[in-house]
C-alpha cells in the first residue's frame, strides 16, 4: 500500500527514514512493512500528522514501533510537532507489504 | 514534540515484570526436574503411582509447562483477545500463589508426605489458576472480537482449573477418604484433563494464532480451527464420562480416533499456513515447534498400545502408561517450551531495555540477545536424552535411563544459561544515551 501525502518532497525525505525503524520481530521496516497509511504536513502550524498501524491491535513491539516511528521524525524534522494517529481500518494484512519489502522476507 | 492522539494511542502490552518471573520460574523447575530424573532410581520400573513419579510429575507439568505457558498467556493474552490483561496485580498474585505451591506439592510427593504441607500445595495452586481464569476471563469480557482461538483459551483456562481441582481433592482424599471408588481411577482422568484439555487445547490455539503471524501467511481458516476444538473437546469429553463410569473398554479407541482427527487436522493447519507464507527463511524456535507437533503423535500412538494392554490385563500397562506419560511430557510439552521460549522471551526482553531507543539509533535484533549457538547445544543434549530415556522407560534399563538423565540435565543447564543471558540482559553502555 502506498502512503497517502499532501506533500512529496517532505514525506520522501520522511519515509526514507522511516526505513530506519523496524519492526523488531519481523525484521522488516514500517514503510515496507504497509504499517505507514498516511503522512501530512502542515507548513504553517509545523506540524507532521502521521496515520499508521500495527500489524495486530495489541502487538506487544506496538509502543517501540510508535515511538520508533516519533523519535525518527523529531530527529529529521526538528522543528515540527509530531501528531501520531493509530488506526486499525483498514486492519493491517499481509498484502500491504511492499514487493521490496516481500524480497526481503522471501530471502 | 510527540503528540499522540488519546482515543488511537499504542494499547498497552503486558509488563515485562510480569512475564519474566514466569519464565525464570520455570527454566529452574526444569533445571530441578532434571534433576528429581536422575535421583528417580528405580521409580521407573513399578507402578506409575508412586511418590517419586508424582514428584516428577507434578514439577514437568506444573512447575516447568505450566508456570511458562503462564506467563507466556499473561503476555499474549492482549493479542489474543484484542484488549488489555484486565489485572497485572491478579497476575502477580497468580505467581505468587503457584511460586509457593508447587514446590509444597513437589516436596511432598517427593517423600510422600500427605500432611497439611501437601494439601497446602494444592490450595495454593488451585487458587493461583482460579485467580488466573478470573484475569482470563475478565479480559475476554472486556475484549472487543471474540475469535476463534479465544474459545481455545476459555476452554483450556476451564479444564485447567478442573484438573487441579480434581488433583487437590486426590490430595485430600489421602487423608479424609473422600471418594469410593479407587483414587487410580480418577488420577487418569485427572491427568487427561491436564495434558488434553489444559496443555493441548492451549498450545493448540495459542499456535493457530501465532504461527502464521510469525512466518507472516495469509492462511486462516476458522472452519478448521472449529473442527479441531470440537474433536478435541468431544474426544475428551466422551472419554472422561465413559472411563468414570465403565473404565477403560474398546470405546477409548473411538475418542483416540476424535483426538488424533482433531491433532492431524492441526498439522494440515499448520503446513498450509507454512505453504502460504511470506517470510521464507523461518528461524529455529519455530522449526523446533513444528517439529514437537509431529512429536505429539508418539504418546497417541503409544496410547494405542496401551489401550489393548489394559483391557487383556496385561503386566506391560503399567510399564507403558509411564511411558505414555513422559512421551507426551518430556517429548512434546518440553520441546515446544524448548523451542517457543526463545521465540517470546527475547521481544519481552527486548521492549524493556531497548524500547526507548526505537528510532533513535540503531539497536540489536531480539535474536541477537541470546546465543544460538546455545540453541544447537541444547537439540544435540535434548534430542538423545529424550530418546534414551524413553528407551529406558521402556526397557527398564537403568544406564540408558541415567544416561538419558544426564543429556536431559545438560540440556537444562544449556537452557537455563541461555534463558539466564536473556534475563539479564542490559543495554551496553557503548550505545546508551
Amino acid at each position: 500500500m502506498r502512503t497517502i501525502t499532501n506533500d512529496i518532497i517532505l514525506a520522501g525525505k520522511a519515509l526514507e527514514q522511516l526505513k530506519t525503524v523496524y519492526d523488531p520481530e519481523l525484521g522488516l521496516n514500517v514503510v515496507d512493512l504497509g504499517l505507514i497509511y498516511q503522512l501530512d504536513f502542515d507548513r504553517l502550524s509545523r506540524t507532521i500528522f502521521v496515520e499508521m498501524t500495527l500489524t495486530t491491535r495489541f502487538c506487544p513491539m506496538g509502543e517501540s514501533i510508535t515511538a520508533g516511528v516519533q523519535q525518527c521524525l523529531g530527529n529529521v524534522f526538528e522543528a515540527y510537532t509530531i501528531d501520531l494517529h493509530l488506526t486499525f481500518d483498514p486492519p493491517w494484512n499481509a498484502g500491504l507489504i511492499s514487493e521490496e519489502g516481500k524480497k526481503q522476507l522471501e530471502q | 514534540m510527540f503528540t499522540t492522539s488519546p482515543a488511537n494511542s499504542t494499547q498497552k502490552t503486558t509488563s515485562w515484570k510480569i512475564v519474566v518471573p514466569f519464565y525464570s520460574y520455570a527454566a529452574l523447575s526444569f533445571l530441578g526436574l532434571t534433576i528429581l530424573l536422575l535421583f528417580a532410581g528405580d521409580s521407573f520400573s513399578g507402578h506409575y503411582f508412586q511418590p517419586r513419579l508424582l514428584a516428577i510429575t507434578h514439577m514437568a507439568t506444573l512447575g516447568w509447562g505450566t508456570m511458562i505457558i503462564l506467563g507466556a498467556s499473561h503476555q499474549l493474552l492482549p493479542v489474543l483477545v484484542d484488549g488489555k490483561l484486565y489485572s497485572e496485580k491478579l497476575a502477580k498474585a497468580t505467581f505468587i500463589t503457584c511460586a509457593i505451591g508447587i514446590p509444597l506439592l513437589v516436596y511432598n510427593f517427593w517423600y510422600f508426605q500427605t500432611v497439611w504441607l501437601m494439601q497446602a500445595g494444592a490450595v495454593l495452586v488451585l487458587s493461583g489458576f482460579l485467580l488466573f481464569a478470573l484475569n482470563v476471563f475478565r479480559s475476554i469480557w472486556n475484549s472487543n472480537a471474540l475469535q476463534v482461538q479465544v474459545y481455545f483459551l476459555f476452554t483450556a483456562t476451564l479444564w485447567l482449573c478442573l484438573t487441579a481441582l480434581l488433583g487437590t481433592l486426590l490430595v485430600f482424599n489421602f487423608t479424609y477418604n473422600l471418594f469410593s471408588v479407587s483414587h487410580l481411577e480418577y488420577l487418569r482422568l485427572h491427568a487427561h484433563m491436564g495434558l488434553v484439555g489444559w496443555f493441548l487445547m492451549l498450545v493448540a490455539g495459542v499456535a493457530s494464532r501465532l504461527l502464521p503471524m510469525f512466518m507472516i501467511s495469509k492462511y486462516s481458516n476458522d472452519k478448521l480451527l472449529w473442527r479441531i476444538f470440537w474433536l478435541i473437546n468431544g474426544g475428551l469429553v466422551l472419554f472422561l464420562v465413559d472411563v468414570m463410569f465403565a473404565g477403560i473398554t474398546y470405546r477409548v479407541y473411538l475418542y483416540l480416533c476424535m483426538l488424533l482427527a482433531g491433532i492431524l487436522l492441526f498439522v494440515v493447519y499448520c503446513r498450509q499456513a507454512w505453504k502460504q507464507r511470506i517470510r521464507k527463511k523461518v528461524e529455529a524456535p519455530v522449526k523446533l515447534s513444528l517439529a514437537a507437533v509431529a512429536l505429539l503423535m508418539l504418546p497417541l500412538i503409544t496410547a494405542a498400545f496401551l489401550i489393548i494392554q489394559i483391557i487383556t490385563g496385561s503386566h506391560m500397562a503399567l510399564r507403558l502408561s509411564v511411558v505414555y506419560g513422559s512421551l507426551f511430557l518430556l517429548g512434546w510439552l518440553t520441546a515446544i517450551i524448548l523451542g517457543m521460549t526463545f521465540k517470546t522471551l527475547p521481544f519481552i526482553i527486548w521492549n524493556k531495555v531497548y524500547q526507548r531507543l526505537s528510532g533513535k539509533q540503531a539497536t540489536p535484533s531480539p535474536k541477537d540477545l541470546f546465543s544460538n549457538r546455545l540453541i544447537t547445544w541444547q537439540i544435540i543434549f535434548y534430542v538423545p536424552g529424550f530418546i534414551l530415556v524413553e528407551m529406558g522407560i521402556l526397557l527398564q534399563n537403568s544406564v540408558l535411563l541415567k544416561t538419558g538423565s544426564v543429556l536431559l540435565l545438560a540440556t537444562a543447564i544449556v537452557y537455563n544459561v541461555n534463558v539466564g543471558k536473556l534475563v539479564f540482559h542490559r543495554l551496553k553502555r557503548r550505545i546508551a544515551l
